[in-house]
């Protein structure tokens, strides 16, 4: 969980590192210098036009972190909401909540992400509305669940007996004891996110350029392989290093939760 | 407990089985050939309309001149069998071939060729070649095949002039019509015009020549760089004659399944020079220009090396071609001196702008940064071809530009006061003069050698490179015409070789594979469900099958909804934007799309049910068809990597659980941890690296088609197989490894232990089997993500399955396709899940009739 945590903080720092500064101008054309391999002032090399890789990868980063991101604040957004209604109403709203979300998992997530981008146009946008839309169940059923199980508890018992309403409730007693299911979550839909985002932006569904795109970076080196094959290399591996610090920092936190819940 | 096994076994059979069903093959077909083009013509009249685009699809294809070029810019015969030159070189006496047809029937003779260069050559004909006839003051017909050609001046040019596209033989009758449906004599008639995709040529039987060894030639237009790649890789097209990106020439040439041709073209590569302007107009200038550009370094980043250095505006390959790269070697010394000399020691501003093509803005990007280093600042402008049309060529408002030309022969343009580069030298025109008036081949290649020497030595433009003719095509393709002067392929004598199996490879010619398993599957379908309706009780059988069809129906309405906010009319899209209201109307109408929207959504699900998918708005062809050809990659793929992803996932976690907490475990743990991580297009491109290009023991992907042999569809599916499954197979593996230590745990296996079972015996007895349960559920999701993330492996490997078909349509705003596609996909999944709980059912008797459990 230690590495996990450390290798999202320094996602998140290298992002908002690149807002200000990166190496070079991660958009600056060198023809002159195009396709070198690694060196000094190159460290990763540079791509078919002579851009900085390392340049693009950083500044890439804060593209594929915030489309994760907002993808699952979108999801949390409208997910825990429907989940915390599901189970306090019951009833038709739960059944009417809990279909549609069978049918959101009926469809293959990459499968609706192509057919929005196919109807919208690729874009940042549309992938993070996409991959948002495939969180909102997960949230959705992740808070149902969790829910169900407090409402049986004494304290919500008590608060129903003082008279307060199902939404306060929700609110003040069930939300709050739900936030580290949350929490562990939306670091797994983050890394998923992160791995949509790149496969989206492989395909050219994501951002498009001159935006810096993990994804698109390893479309374009494919072609390339046979002339550079470190170009298709960093960006798989950043983002591969991504997911795996997400993963890691999921699990972390879920066995922690999971002993606190235990002893306490 | 054990007798769950064989259950289970059977539970997958059917479904593997129902899957399979898919996987017949495609009707082979040798002799029908696809050819990619950048370009599409705008029209298919060559007599009217100058596009290049026009001769690279017809030029002894379709249509054929009295002469043809040879591979050395020579004339030989062609529709005329021989020619006597008279006169002192002022009359031409053509001798025509007998027996030869035009494609409507129409016979060739005198006459026609008459009125072919007469209508050419007319007071207001549009010719786009018209001045090379010149000098042509009579065309008479002593007799049928005998063609007289008088001259008012003696014309060296006139043979090669007659080979020109420009110039090629029509009929009156049909000469109208040539824009649309071009009537000609050559080996192809013209058969098609799809708008923005193809046209299609099919073999002239009885064609005067050699019968074509190709049936069918289609010609696809694809015009960005990166789709020509991934086509050619796909096998979409089984040549590129005039590949646009030699970045990735060096992976064909690596791959076995390609062979890369290298010419070279006729194509100057120049960096223009507006010698009207100063300091441009001085000669001192210019030559300084020269000096300060390496050629080697523009050539190596602009086009990675391929096209031939040149020092004038000839091409190398021509007999005549006289070597003047060394007169202006890259000193950036000489260069500066010369400013200087010209009074410009401090250098200069200029405009550089480029037109599009890549050669072009790579090219223009270094020569900017090599005039810098003179003191010469090029600002860099990128332009459309619209604008360097009307600004550069027409307006002359430009001071440098990097511009290829691609005429053959066009060394005229230096004596023409009027071109857009503006030279005008007395002595230049002199010497075309004198060229003009030679007949004799010694006097000629003089006269050319001092021609090139002129426009060297006046330094008119900065002389960069010949543009490299790069074809890339199937190895079994042979005899392409690829060597001529005007860049054409032609085709009479293409084929291909005895050993190629090919796979068809367009959409409409082939019988319809659903259809042959469409019963099969339905019946095994049927027994399926019925043995399931027998084991977990009717009740919840119908239960479970209506929320099934609800979900199918609730779902097919959410794909309808989102493709109907898609903005843009397909109609619209496919027509292009000059069409008029009228066409659009019909086209609307003939599509169906002038309806309801529910009146559309019922017809669409209507048809589905039916198992008409409707129609293609790009290839007018049913789209049940076009899936039916892809699922024949898509789903053996899908399959494929399921096998592997058990195969993998069962000895990994199993292993992980029997040593649970020691080394071999955290080695599991490590692997899996990683393998979720690992994107799997990713992982494709790696197994590629490793296994295409530098082991060189599979190609890069493509498909052979399972004509080819199962041996090698298998073998083309592996490599995109591995990179599904493992990722997959990782999240499996955790599955199974938390599902085996949760069952190790219950009384049962302690039981079995305290009976003296060995843990290993214990763990496969007992608690596998019990340890199914969670996996198969698992893998039934595994199984409709393996389905949907083959769209992005196919990408990866340039196969032709369902995701190529999906990305070709979303491209082609071919809304159709992709709705349908989708629906598909979905009733694959849900169907999937849908049995997946049923085996559940089957397999463990305690959620059998829940209505009594």
């Amino acid at each position: 969980m230690i590495i996990g945590a450390f290798i999202t903080v320094t996602l998140v720092l290298i992002a908002l590192l690149a807002l200000v500064w990166t190496p070079l101008d991660p958009g600056a054309i060198d023809i002159a210098h195009k396709l070198l391999s690694p060196s000094a002032v190159h460290w990763f090399g540079t791509d078919q036009l002579g851009r900085d890789v390392l340049s693009m990868l950083m500044a890439g980063t804060h593209n594929s972190l915030g489309v994760a991101c907002v993808a699952v604040l979108i999801g949390a957004g409208c997910g825990v909401p429907l989940g915390l209604w599901a189970a306090a109403r019951g009833g038709w709203p739960e059944e009417i909540i809990m279909r549609g979300n069978d049918l959101l998992f009926a469809f293959p997530s990459l499968l609706l992400a192509i057919l929005i981008t196919a109807v919208w146009g690729p874009g940042a946008l549309t992938a993070i509305i996409a991959i948002g839309i495939f969180n909102v169940p997960v949230f959705a059923r992740v808070t149902r669940g969790g829910a169900l199980g407090l409402w049986q508890r004494d304290f919500t018992m008590a608060a129903r007996i003082a008279g307060k309403g199902r939404f306060a409730i929700s609110v003040e007693h069930v939300l709050p004891n739900l936030s580290s299911i949350l929490l562990v979550q939306a670091t797994i839909q983050l890394s998923l996110g992160v791995l949509a985002e790149a496969g989206l932006s492989y395909v050219g569904l994501g951002a498009q350029p001159p935006e810096p795109s993990w994804g698109r970076m390893l479309n374009e080196a494919q072609t390339l392989t046979a002339l550079s094959p470190t170009l298709a290399l960093f960006p798989g591996l950043v983002i591969v290093f991504a997911v795996l610090g997400l993963n890691l920092l999921g699990d972390g936190l879920r066995d922690r939760f999971d002993r606190k819940l235990r002893s306490g | 407990m054990t007798q769950r096994r064989p259950r289970l076994a059977a539970a997958m059979g059917v479904l593997i089985a129902l899957l399979a069903a898919g996987s017949a093959g495609a009707a082979a077909s040798r002799d029908s050939l696809v050819i990619g083009l950048q370009l599409e013509p705008p029209v298919l009249d060559p007599t009217l309309n100058p596009a290049a685009a026009i001769g690279e699809v017809l030029q002894g294809n379709v249509f054929e001149a009295l002469v043809r070029f040879d591979s050395n810019g020579e004339a030989v015969p062609c529709l005329a069998e021989r020619w006597d030159i008279a006169d002192g070189g002022l009359t031409y006496v053509f001798h025509l071939r007998a027996r030869v047809r035009f494609h409507d029937g129409t016979p060739f003779d005198a006459g026609i060729a008459k009125f072919s260069l007469d209508r050419a050559r007319a007071a207001d004909s549009l010719n786009p070649q018209k001045s090379r006839l010149a000098a042509i003051s009579g065309v008479e017909t002593p007799d049928a095949y005998t063609l007289v050609i008088r001259l008012s001046r003696r014309s060296g040019s006139l043979l090669q002039s007659l080979a020109w596209t420009a110039f090629v033989m029509v009929t009156p009758a049909t000469v109208q019509g040539n824009a649309t449906h071009p009537n000609g004599t050559g080996p192809f008639k013209f058969a098609s015009w799809r708008r923005g995709d193809s046209i299609e040529l099919v073999r002239n039987e009885h064609y005067w020549g050699e019968r074509a060894g190709l049936a069918r030639a289609v010609f696809k237009f694809i015009s960005e760089p990166a789709a020509a790649y991934a086509a050619l890789m796909a096998g979409d097209v089984q040549a590129f004659p005039n590949y646009p990106a030699p970045e990735s020439v060096a992976q064909f040439k690596a791959d076995p399944r390609f062979n890369v041709y290298r010419g070279s073209t006729e194509g100057e590569t120049l960096l223009a020079l507006n010698n009207r302007r100063p300091p441009l107009n001085d000669v001192n200038v210019r030559r300084a220009i020269a000096f300060a550009l390496d050629r080697a370094a523009i050539i190596d980043g602009a086009m990675y090396g391929y096209g031939d250095p040149i020092g004038s505006h000839f091409p190398p390959r021509n007999p005549a071609a006289v070597d003047l790269t060394g007169r202006y070697p890259h000193s950036v010394q000489t260069a500066r001196r010369l400013l200087a000399k010209a009074g410009y020691a401090q250098g200069f501003t200029v405009t550089l702008k480029l037109p599009p093509p890549a050669y072009a803005r790579r090219g223009g990007e270094i020569i900017a940064a090599q005039l810098a280093a003179v003191g010469i600042r090029a600002k860099v402008e990128n332009i459309e071809w619209a604008q360097w049309l009307d600004q550069v060529f027409a307006r002359r408002d430009f001071d440098m530009t990097v511009i290829q030309h691609a005429e053959p022969m066009d060394y005229d343009i230096y004596g023409r006061d009027d071109y857009y580069f503006g030279y005008s030298n007395a002595q230049f025109k002199a010497l075309l003069a004198q060229l003009e008036d030679s007949v004799d081949p010694q006097d000629r290649r003089r006269t050319l050698g001092a021609i090139q020497r002129k426009i060297s030595d006046d330094a008119v433009n900065a002389f960069l490179f010949q543009y490299p003719k790069l074809s890339v095509h199937d190895r079994h393709v042979v005899g392409l015409g690829l060597d001529n002067p005007l860049n054409t392929t032609e085709l009479g004598r293409a084929h291909f070789d005895d050993t190629a199996a090919m796979q068809a490879p367009d959409a409409d010619t082939h019988s319809s594979p659903l259809r042959r398993m469409g019963w099969p599957a339905l019946i095994l379908l049927l027994v399926a469900l019925a043995a399931a309706a027998r084991v977990i009780g009717p009740a919840a059988f119908g239960r479970r099958l209506l929320i099934l069809t609800a979900t199918l129906l609730l779902s097919s309405v959410v794909i309808f909804a989102i493709v109907q906010v898609a903005p843009g009319d397909p109609a619209r899209f496919m027509l292009g934007l000059q069409a008029d209201a009228q066409s659009v109307a019909a086209v609307r109408h003939e599509l169906g799309l002038d309806g309801s929207a529910a009146h559309r959504y019922l017809e669409w699900i209507g048809g589905a049910v039916r198992g008409d998918l409707g129609s293609s708005y790009t290839y007018r062809v049913p789209v049940r068809g076009l899936i039916a050809q892809r699922l024949q990659v898509s789903l053996p793929l899908s399959l494929y990597a399921l096998v592997l992803t058990v195969l993998i996932a069962f000895p990994a976690g199993i292993v992980g659980a029997a040593y649970r907490g020691r080394a071999a475990d955290a080695a599991v743990s490590t692997a899996t941890q990683l393998g979720i991580a690992i994107p799997n297009f990713w992982l494709g491109i790696l197994l590629i690296l490793v296994f295409a290009i530098s082991l060189r023991w599979v190609s890069a992907g493509g498909f052979p088609g399972w004509d080819a042999g199962l041996w090698h569809g298998i073998k083309a599916l592996t490599l995109p197989a591995i990179a599904l499954a493992l990722p997959q197979a990782a999240i499996l593996a955790r599955v199974l490894r938390a599902a085996l230590i949760e069952t190790l745990q219950e009384d049962y296996v302690r039981t079995a232990r305290a009976k003296g079972l060995t843990q290993g015996a214990a763990l496969l007895r007992h608690a596998l089997p019990n340890a199914l349960l969670p996996v198969l559920t698992v893998l039934g999701m595994q199984f409709s993500f393996l389905l949907a993330g083959g769209i992005i492996i196919e990408n990866v490997f340039f196969l032709p399955g369902l995701g190529r078909l999906v990305f070709q349509a979303i491209v082609q705003r071919d809304l159709m396709v992709v709705q349908s596609v989708v629906l598909l996909l979905v009733f694959a999944v849900v169907v999937v899940s849908f049995l997946v709980e049923l085996a559940y059912a089957w397999i463990d008797p305690r959620l059998r009739r829940p209505a009594t459990a």
